[in-house]
């Protein structure tokens, strides 16, 4: 909801798919001080200014198989019959809000199993990735030869130095999930 | 018959939820509809969350044991109506049974007890 000619401002802020919950706190904290967010990208969140009130955000990451784009409109119309007002869309992650007013459930996710299957597409994108660059290491890692134009060496050298970073950040963000899924399952299992 | 029985005996057990779901459909309903159904019959102590009934409606429509059967409401305000499959109908009544069975054995287990006492 714009208000009228209002300015919008964008804040930008980093928050990991393990972090999600710290996330719609913030969301929260925001509409509380009368920010809104109205969209989301790389580049940060978009809020536009209105009356400042008690908002509960929760997110949910969707795939083009688990959400192809025909089934959008069932999709957000499903959430809105129970409460829910569709904010923000980007890369799959989609973004809900509902008034915190005791008539119906703040929770998207009402059992363990679907809170958890949020992050199955994440997991199974990360591990394809990861997947892809251990793969085509063999093809791709080329050792500089003799003989070798030393700027053609350095752009060896650097591209497999480029491959090995990626790769080591991959895994990282992969274990980080993967930590998080076990944690939230042991929580939730209480 | 039996190729059907035993590729629905391959969906037992299901969970609580999942088994609500399919029996709220032996009449075909909206998304909405199934929420209020399950809370319903179950006298408010399940209640389905937005995420949760889409993501088990997305794995039911896949495994083919649910299907869109049509739509309710305005043009402006269409809903999907969903509804079980012949296939759907089996997992529900051979669950049913496998409960059903489950009863009988809490019964005799519960005087049983009682008899102790």
């Amino acid at each position: 909801m714009t208000t009228n000619g209002a300015a919008t401002k964008k804040v930008f802020r980093w928050f990991w798919a393990w972090n999600d919950e710290k996330e719609e706190q913030w969301l929260g904290e925001m509409a509380r001080s009368g920010w809104h967010l109205v969209s989301f990208s790389l580049t940060g969140y978009t809020f536009a200014p209105g009356e400042p009130g008690e908002w509960v955000y929760r997110t949910d990451f969707q795939n083009a198989s688990t959400l192809p784009r025909k089934d959008l409109g069932e999709y957000v119309g499903l959430f809105r019959d129970a409460g829910w007002e569709h904010v923000a869309e980007y890369s799959g992650w989609h973004y809900f809000r509902t008034r915190a007013d005791g008539t119906h459930s703040t929770e998207i996710f009402t059992d363990t199993e679907s809170r958890i299957a949020k992050y199955r597409p994440l997991m199974a994108a990360l591990v394809f990735f990861l997947c892809i660059l251990v793969a085509t290491n063999p093809v791709l890692m080329t050792r500089p030869r003799p003989g070798m134009s030393e700027a053609l060496q350095v752009v060896y050298l650097s591209a497999n130095l480029l491959r090995a970073v990626a790769m080591v950040v991959l895994a990282v963000i992969t274990l980080r999930l993967g930590l998080h899924i076990r944690r939230l399952r042991k929580r939730l299992a209480k | 018959m039996k190729d059907r029985d035993t590729r629905a005996a391959g969906f037992l057990p299901l969970t609580e939820t999942t088994y609500l779901i399919l029996v709220s459909l032996a009449e075909p309903r909206h998304g909405y509809g199934i929420m209020q159904d399950v809370a319903a019959v179950s006298e408010g102590r399940v209640k389905l969350g937005a995420g949760t009934l889409y993501g088990a409606l997305t794995n039911l429509l896949k495994h083919q044991l649910i299907e869109r059967v049509g739509e309710t409401g305005a043009v402006d305000d269409r809903r999907k109506v969903y509804g079980l499959t012949p296939l759907g109908e089996q997992v529900v009544a051979l669950e049913g049974e496998r409960l059903a069975g489950l009863a009988v054995l809490a019964k005799q287990v519960a005087s049983r007890l009682e008899g102790k006492r």
